[in-house]
């Protein structure tokens, strides 16, 4: 059984109501643990369901399965109806390139470093 | 008539042709290979006279005649007539296919199950041709002119049409066959066990690919064979009635099968010329898979579009255009069937990625038009 793991850190969010957090994955995502993960950002997101804004951090995140590729646009789909925001960081190469065909790069931006990924998640939506 | 069997022979033929020439016409509106439906149209003719052939063989030596024997054993009239018509069936469909199977292990004839289909076909008519030359003469000559006119058109439409519904659905089942070793890979991603296919590899211990072009054909066969012997006795205990809706339905279904996008799909792989992917192998089967779990999951725009973007990273790649086409044909297909049932079932609303990605561009079009433009 390959192993993953996710840790999730609060961010001070910069807009009263917001609440923002960095999920951090490291390892594999597959058949044998993706489902069991996949509970944990459920969670945050059932507990959240306004105004929640996700940075996911794959910088140690090794791979992802075809199940994990449909739950990241399940939770893209939950927060986004919440009037909330998801982005990524530091992506490895295969990574973007496997999110760039099925087309989530399209929905979900794809940053080199945490800092940009932080203020792109938490800037006002009329900045530029 | 002056002249005699030849001149009446050769009139028949020349009534049996009319029909042909139009169905020929009918189906073959545009294509690119006349030359080759010729040479499958002679041999479908040809493959008439194996027919008389072997009814001549079993009338020398009745010993070989298991159906003759079936019959004898059997007192139910109705299930003689059953088994009759099952060995016809079986015999004709047979005999039908195996010149284009000997001509595509030939010259590679079928590069596309429409081809298989379509080859298929042109041999149902030269055989029905053939056949038609004979039930016309035999009428003319036995009950006259005046009868020959609704039997004439009976055989001309229907029992031609017939002829053409059994070996399409058979040349269906063999081009699909033709191509099992995709249709596994395909399998692979949807998840689709191919029970008897293993089962069959088994036992024989010959690869699962091969198994299942076996387990293809012979359900071709098969339901060419029985949709053959149907037909016959419905015609036997005179249900006309039923007939014509049975052959209806089968056209329909056939056209469908013709008109369908993986049915046009190039299958035959020129390795040399096949370009590389520009994706490594691991990350393409990770889409891939995705692709086949949506398919499942009938979210066929998502489906489509995401192997549009794959096949610019790798165009040779078979099942992905396989699953491209089908998704297609999903959504076009559905067309009539699925308002009628959308009435009655509708379905779940699924967001799918696609309108996501459109609404989020609607989105920024609306954000940028309400930023006030620099002075």
């Amino acid at each position: 059984m390959t192993q993953v793991t996710i840790t999730i850190e609060d961010i001070p969010a910069t807009t009263q109501g917001q609440i923002a957090k960095i999920i951090k994955f490291q390892g594999q995502l597959d058949e044998s643990n993706v489902d069991e993960k996949a509970k944990i950002i459920y969670g945050v997101i059932e507990q959240n369901p306004q105004n929640l804004y996700l940075l996911m951090d794959f910088e140690d995140l090794e791979y992802m399965n075809s199940k994990s590729i449909g739950y990241l646009t399940d939770w893209y789909g939950k927060i986004t109806e919440g009037k909330g925001r998801i982005v990524i960081a530091k992506a490895r190469s295969n990574i973007l390139d496997i999110l760039q065909v099925v087309g989530l790069t399209q929905l979900i931006n794809c940053y080199n470093t945490l800092d940009e990924a932080k203020f792109a998640l938490l800037r006002q939506d009329n900045q530029g | 008539m002056p002249g005699g069997i030849l001149t009446y022979y050769a009139l028949s033929a020349l009534l049996a042709f009319i029909p042909a020439l139009i169905w020929l016409s009918v189906l073959f509106k545009k294509t690119k290979k006349r030359g080759l439906q010729v040479i499958i149209f002679l041999s479908g003719i040809f493959s008439v006279s194996l027919i008389f052939a072997m009814q001549y063989f079993l009338n020398l030596f009745p010993q070989f005649d298991i159906v003759n024997f079936l019959e004898a054993k059997i007192t139910d009239q109705n299930a003689g007539f059953i088994i009759l018509f099952i060995a016809v069936g079986m015999t004709e469909e047979i005999v039908k296919q195996a010149f284009v199977r000997f001509t595509d292990r030939k010259f590679l004839l079928i590069e596309t199950i429409n081809d298989s289909i379509q080859f298929s076909l042109v041999s149902a008519l030269g055989f029905s041709f053939a056949e038609n030359i004979f039930y016309i003469y035999s009428i003319w000559t036995s009950f006259g002119i005046q009868q020959l006119f609704i039997a004439y058109l009976f055989r001309s439409i229907f029992t031609t049409c017939a002829h053409l519904i059994f070996s399409g659905f058979f040349g269906y089942y063999y081009g699909v066959a033709k191509f099992s070793l995709n249709i596994r890979e395909q399998s692979r991603w949807t998840g689709k066990k191919h029970i008897i296919a293993n089962f069959l590899a088994k036992i024989r211990g010959i690869s699962k690919s091969q198994a299942l072009k076996e387990e293809l054909i012979i359900m071709g066969l098969l339901i060419a064979m029985d949709l053959h012997a149907i037909f016959d006795f419905l015609l036997q205990l005179n249900q006309i009635l039923l007939v014509i809706p049975f052959v209806l339905i089968g056209y329909l279904i056939l056209m469908h099968l013709l008109k369908s996008k993986a049915g046009h799909l190039i299958m035959v792989t020129d390795v040399d010329n096949q370009k590389a992917s520009t994706m490594s192998k691991t990350d393409e089967e990770v889409v891939i898979e995705l692709v086949g779990m949506w398919f499942n999951e009938k979210r066929y725009v998502d489906v489509i579009h995401i192997c549009e973007r794959l096949l610019q990273r790798d165009p040779d790649n078979k099942v992905v255009q396989m699953f491209k086409a089908q998704a297609l044909d999903k959504m076009e297909h559905g067309s009539i069937y699925s308002k009628i049932l959308k009435k009655i079932f509708p379905p779940k609303q699924q967001k799918s990625l696609e309108k996501f990605i459109k609404e989020k561009n609607k989105e920024g079009e609306i954000q940028n038009s309400s930023i006030p433009p620099k002075s």
